[in-house]
């Protein structure tokens, strides 16, 4: 089973506001619409309201963190899968958000292109699981 | 923790911040040339969009500068032996260097000078007693605190007190000399029972 990039659902959390803007208008140009939040108790509404396939959450932000976001993620909506984004020089968060169910992570700054195949594999991955 | 580890820390936090500068750049220099190369726009509607871009990335230049300038004063301050250096401005550093530890809990820092010189013997062992207390404070200070290092002289030794913003957020720092054990060469945190206040006391250079 496949959908259509333009029928992805795709949600980005970050509290970097001008990245989360400017990274959701770069993959709307490639046709893949986003919806955003800025920290991680809206992202969860938002994630409740119209559970997206695929959650692209930054690992370190203010208030919740990413990794407690990934758990009431994985624990309601397990379908939902999550990309980790990292600005941090290590693999730890991602590791750790790999054991606790996170689909895969990337490191800031990214390439485009990578993230839009990561995504493309997540959404085959949610359709499975859903 | 030794002394390393501690500023190790201060290093890290700051290189993750730089981290999120470049990604910040990269996706809008990323986005400019979608802009050009995947969008059918006009020219005077590139030119409106580029205007509206070229501040921001600027701004995040700026960070980048002030985050690399930062961490070139710690690198030479941790391997130059140069002698004293002022403690006010080393509190400066340390508090731009953790800047994004501190925005996480929603936590801000200043540095309050009395006016009177305070130059710190052993600038190495400050920084890295500055980077460990001011980690403890961000893991528990409650959001929205804001902590001022009160700079002081006594005799022969320097001091931050710790004084908060509300006054009752001190209260969470009760045992904050467990938080940070190991701290290095004459740094130490001494704790005024009356004020229920924490100071870290340094010593500074002889004559001063």
């Amino acid at each position: 089973m496949s959908l259509n990039m333009e029928n992805w659902k795709v949600l980005l959390v970050d509290d970097e506001e001008e990245f989360v803007s400017t990274l959701a208008e770069r993959l709307a140009i490639r046709g893949i619409q986003t919806r955003t939040a800025l920290d991680g108790e809206t992202g969860l509404r938002r994630l409740a309201e119209d559970p997206p396939h695929v959650l692209l959450l930054d690992v370190m932000m203010p208030g919740m963190r990413g990794l407690d976001v990934l758990r009431a993620v994985k624990r309601d909506h397990p379908a939902v899968q999550v990309i980790l984004l990292t600005g941090q020089g290590s693999t730890k968060d991602g590791i750790e958000g790999m054991k606790e169910g996170a689909f895969d992570y990337m490191m800031k700054p990214f390439n485009i292109d990578g993230l839009v195949a990561k995504i493309g594999e997540a959404v085959e991955q949610a359709l499975r699981a859903g | 923790m030794g002394a390393a580890k501690h500023l190790g820390k201060v290093s890290a936090t700051a290189m993750h911040d730089m981290l999120n500068v470049l990604a910040g750049i990269k996706e809008t220099v990323g986005l400019m040339e979608d802009l050009l190369c995947r969008c059918k726009l006009d020219a005077a509607t590139l030119q409106a969009r580029f205007k509206t871009m070229v501040p921001a990335m600027l701004q995040q230049v700026g960070k980048g500068v002030m985050l690399a300038e930062s961490l070139n004063r710690l690198g030479h301050l941790v391997s130059d032996d140069d002698g004293p250096a002022d403690a006010a401005d080393l509190a400066r550093l340390v508090a731009a260097l953790t800047g994004r530890r501190a925005r996480m809990r929603k936590v801000s820092v200043h540095v309050e000078e009395t006016g009177s010189a305070c130059p710190a013997s052993d600038p190495q062992g400050l920084l890295s007693g500055l980077g460990a207390v001011l980690d403890a404070c961000y893991a528990t200070l409650p959001p929205a605190t804001e902590l001022r290092l009160a700079l002081g002289r006594e005799d022969r030794s320097g001091l931050f007190r710790l004084r908060c913003t509300p006054p009752e957020a001190a209260a969470t720092l009760a045992g904050l000399d467990q938080s940070c054990p190991g701290l290095p060469g004459d740094v130490t945190l001494r704790r005024d029972p009356a004020a229920g206040e924490w100071s870290l006391v340094f010593p500074c250079a002889p004559g001063a």
